[in-house]
């Protein structure tokens, strides 16, 4: 593992899938995307609806292949299930049947670690979330936000260099949001791996990344990248009030509102056959 | 009803105990609220089991004034006469040497067939492939009716308890093994996929994500599938046998003894529902599950 | 340049697709035919040496049988009693199912009052009912007509009942202020809403008519599907008696496909599981 390779890089990939039904037509959905991710940078994703952003996770993921092009993991090919990196999904993804701590433990146990250990890091990382005392409840018997929470210290805790998070916070309300997005800026601090992190909300994006990628409809191609320069540790709470913030908003937006406007114009289906 | 009733009590009286005391005139509120409701619950529970035991009583007086006079007694017998021939039966012993027969059968039967349809599943279910070859054969197996191969199998297995044995099994077979498939087909593609990343290996992936997942299935299954097991041991006592619950009601039915048949159709119907609601909690028995249904049915 | 790249590694990734799933296809069509074929052949040519003919047959036997009651016009004759008392049977069945529902669904607190009643009667075995049908009705066709219609009513029953009230409460809210009033809401919202559930109902129960025919005419009967299979067994004709097995199981196959294809079309929007 050189400290010269990037954690992540993409060059010219491209994705194309077929559904399963028989007159299915083809979709491009990932069209030339290059772009790297440096050690310990926080990068996101972002882009109207189904413009392959959580393609991309699942391709660093090992999940799919591409269809043309190459994905690099620290700088070797990425091919076959990643386990090298960590991967936070849009649904929490608990385990039903295993309580909050078997759950943080599961990476633990799928690495071989012995039992003690698994147990001490876990209930650190529980403990750093605020859940200490629900350790043994069910995923059902917690919170939208509580299992959220729990699938981001389930990953965390065995300590990959590259973590993916696709649209973590998504379903949840407005002020768990944001609460979570501190917890997760403190979390990160701790370890600093490279993150992937795909996102709708331009706010969040601002207050998380130190680069942000902006996509294009599909199929997706990369638009335009900017560089948030903000000082951390940034006071989520109060990003808006942030000097620089408004400006780096209002361009991101012009950037996404062109595209949703360009996927209701006639032509947008053009380049898919 | 009753629980219902309970969680809205404590509800209430969560209220009460607000840090900030309420003032007299929200105490009151929220103590009429909580009797009126109590008051209303009660009448209403009140009514509907008077209904209910009503209508019990209704259907036996109705049954009693209407046979012989309605309905000719040859038909549905009396009350008192299937009463008495319950009492005869239990006396002499007769329910208890027939019911023993049609007992070991469906029980024999149930563990040959949940056992079968459970080792045979376990591998379809996790090979995809396989299973699509075997599945149309399967449907093909499933969609003849039982009852058609208890000449069968009475042919190949004679008139003792063989025959009852496989009949049972046969009808628990089905529900186990499609139940099982699904069972360890359905588990959530994202758990699979995030299990993976994880770095489980296939022999963990197995134990931890998708035997787990699969067990609720099978439970289900193991539920439903005893009273089956029951109805079809009697029907390869009805089609052939000398002894056997089944064996009782044919045997009474070609003597034209009513109260017999009534008698013997009335211990069955009790097994069957004694053995439902015995088995009731094997759908629940983790904390961590919510229950899953099994969509088939008594016969 | 892109265009041109895009387009390329389109076909290439369809045309990879679409051969994986070409020989996934192959494999399996594959393994079905030769898994039939070879039961079959394994049947003909060599079950024999394990166990003697006499009791298993052989699958050109079984179809020699089928063509041979075809022939005499015993096959016609006993499948056509068969399928008229399980067609009467269900058809009553799926009736006095939806209307007894409906009656129910209608009266207040009706459901409340009969449900230990409802849950006692569905758990009971109706099979356990076939013997007293025959001491009641005979030989003819009547006892298999009403052991059909037993076994398909109470599914029918449960299900529309059970739909009905799965159906949510906000729905019928939202009528209700509209100003619809109790039957209208049923008409409007609540049948509707629980047809899928009544409609998958309604398919499941035909193989239940079968079952419930067969059995009655194994037990005491002159004619039908049933009555040939229990002859056959008694003449020890071990053909004939699959040969019946086989015809009951193609028409409950067919019947199966029939229903299916039409509640596919009636109701394309629902996939409807099944309670009972």
């Amino acid at each position: 593992m050189s400290t010269s390779a990037p954690a992540v890089r993409f060059q010219s990939v491209y994705k194309a899938f077929i559904a399963r039904e028989r007159a299915a037509q083809p979709i491009l959905a990932l069209e030339d995307i290059s772009f790297v991710a440096n050690p310990g940078e926080f990068v996101s994703l972002v882009g109207p609806s189904g413009c392959g952003k959580s393609t991309c996770l699942n391709l660093v993921a090992g999940l799919t292949a591409p269809s043309a092009g190459l994905v690099e993991h620290q700088g070797a090919r990425v091919s076959g299930v990643n386990t090298k990196v960590g991967y936070i999904t849009q649904d929490d993804n608990l385990l039903p049947w295993r309580s909050l701590v078997g759950n943080v433990e599961l990476g633990l146990e799928f690495r071989g670690v012995p039992a003690p250990e698994r147990r001490r890091r876990a209930r650190e990382l529980i403990d750093v979330v605020g859940l200490i005392g629900f350790e043994h409840h069910y995923p059902h018997e917690l919170s939208g936000g509580m299992r959220k929470r729990a699938s981001i210290v389930r990953t965390l805790v065995y300590d990959t260099d590259v973590v993916l998070m696709d649209e973590p916070f998504g379903p949840l309300d407005a002020q768990t949001r944001v609460i979570l997005q501190a917890e997760l800026q403190n979390l990160w601090q701790r370890s600093r791996p490279s993150v992937l992190f795909v996102t709708h909300d331009l706010v969040e994006a601002i207050a998380l990344s130190d680069r942000i990628i902006v996509f294009t409809n599909r199929p997706g191609t990369i638009k335009r990248e900017y560089r948030v320069d903000l000082p951390r540790p940034r006071d989520i709470f109060h990003i808006h009030e942030t000097p620089g913030f408004s400006d780096l908003y209002d361009a991101l937006w012009a950037d996404i509102r062109a595209e949703i406007g360009a996927a209701h114009a006639p032509v947008a289906g053009e380049r898919i056959a | 009803m009753g629980l219902g009733n309970g969680a809205r009590v404590t509800a209430v009286g969560e209220r009460i105990a607000l840090p900030r005391p309420p003032a007299d005139a929200a105490v009151r509120v929220l103590e009429d609220t909580l009797t009126r409701r109590q008051a209303t619950l009660r009448a209403r529970r009140r009514t509907v089991w008077l209904a209910r035991l009503g209508i019990l009583v209704g259907v036996i007086v109705a049954w009693e004034l209407s046979s012989g006079t309605l309905v000719r007694t040859f038909f549905v017998s009396r009350p008192e006469a299937v009463a008495a021939r319950l009492v005869e039966w239990t006396l002499n012993g007769d329910l208890f040497w027939h019911g023993q027969f049609t007992l070991t059968a469906t029980f024999i039967g149930y563990m040959v067939g949940a056992l079968a349809a459970i080792l045979l599943a376990w591998p379809l279910g996790l090979m995809p492939r396989a299973y699509r070859v075997a599945e149309p054969y399967i449907l093909l197996a499933y969609s003849i009716p039982a009852v058609a191969l208890g000449p069968v199998f009475i042919l190949w297995f004679g008139l003792e308890l063989l025959p009852k044995i496989i009949l049972a099994a046969y009808f628990v077979f089905f529900v186990v093994f499609i139940n099982t498939v699904a069972g360890f087909r359905q588990v959530p593609r994202g758990l699979i996929d995030v299990s993976l990343v994880m770095g489980a290996s296939r022999a963990a992936l197995f134990r931890t994500v998708i035997l787990p997942s699969a067990v609720p299935y099978v439970l289900a299954a193991l539920r439903a599938t005893l009273p089956a097991a029951m109805i079809g041991a009697v029907v390869g006592e009805f089609i052939a046998s000398n002894r056997g619950l089944g064996y009782l009601a044919s045997a009474a039915a070609s003597e034209y003894e009513t109260d017999g048949v009534i008698a013997a159709a009335f211990v069955m119907a009790v097994i069957v529902l004694a053995l439902t609601v015995l088995l009731r909690p094997l759908g629940r028995v983790t904390r961590w599950q919510r229950g899953v249904d099994v969509s088939e049915g008594s016969l | 340049m892109t265009a041109d790249a895009a387009g390329a590694v389109v076909a290439g990734a369809v045309d990879r697709q679409r051969r994986t799933v070409r020989a996934d296809r192959a494999i399996v069509s594959a393994g079905i035919v030769g898994l039939g074929v070879g039961a079959l052949l394994f049947w003909q040519f060599a079950l024999g040496l394990i166990i003697d003919t006499r009791y298993v047959s052989t699958p050109l036997e079984i179809a020699r049988s089928i063509v041979a009651l075809a022939a005499d016009g015993s096959l016609l004759r006993n499948a056509q009693a068969t399928l008229g008392e399980v067609t009467i049977g269900y058809l009553i069945g799926v009736g006095i199912g939806l209307a007894g529902a409906l009656l129910l669904l209608m009266s207040t607190g009706g459901y409340e009052i009969l449900e230990p009643y409802l849950l006692a009667f569905y758990s009971i075995p109706k099979i356990a009912l076939a013997p007293l049908l025959t001491m009641w009705f005979g030989l003819g066709p009547t006892p298999k007509v009403v052991l059909a219609a037993l076994m398909v009513f109470f599914i029918v029953f449960i299900n529309t009942v059970a739909g009905v009230r799965a159906v949510d409460r906000s729905l019928v809210d939202v009528v209700r202020v509209m100003g619809a009033r109790r039957l209208t809401t049923l008409r409007v919202v609540l049948l509707p809403a629980a047809a899928p559930a009544i409609a998958a109902a309604i398919r499941v129960t035909f193989a239940r008519a079968m079952v419930g025919a067969v059995l009655a005419e194994l037990i005491a009967s002159s004619e039908g599907l049933g009555y040939l299979v229990m002859r056959a067994s008694r003449q020890f004709d071990i053909a004939s008696m699959f040969a019946g097995v086989v015809v009951i199981a193609s028409i409950v196959m067919v019947v199966n496909l029939v229903i299916a294809a039409a509640e596919r079309r009636l109701f394309p929007w629902a996939s409807g599981t099944v309670h009972g």
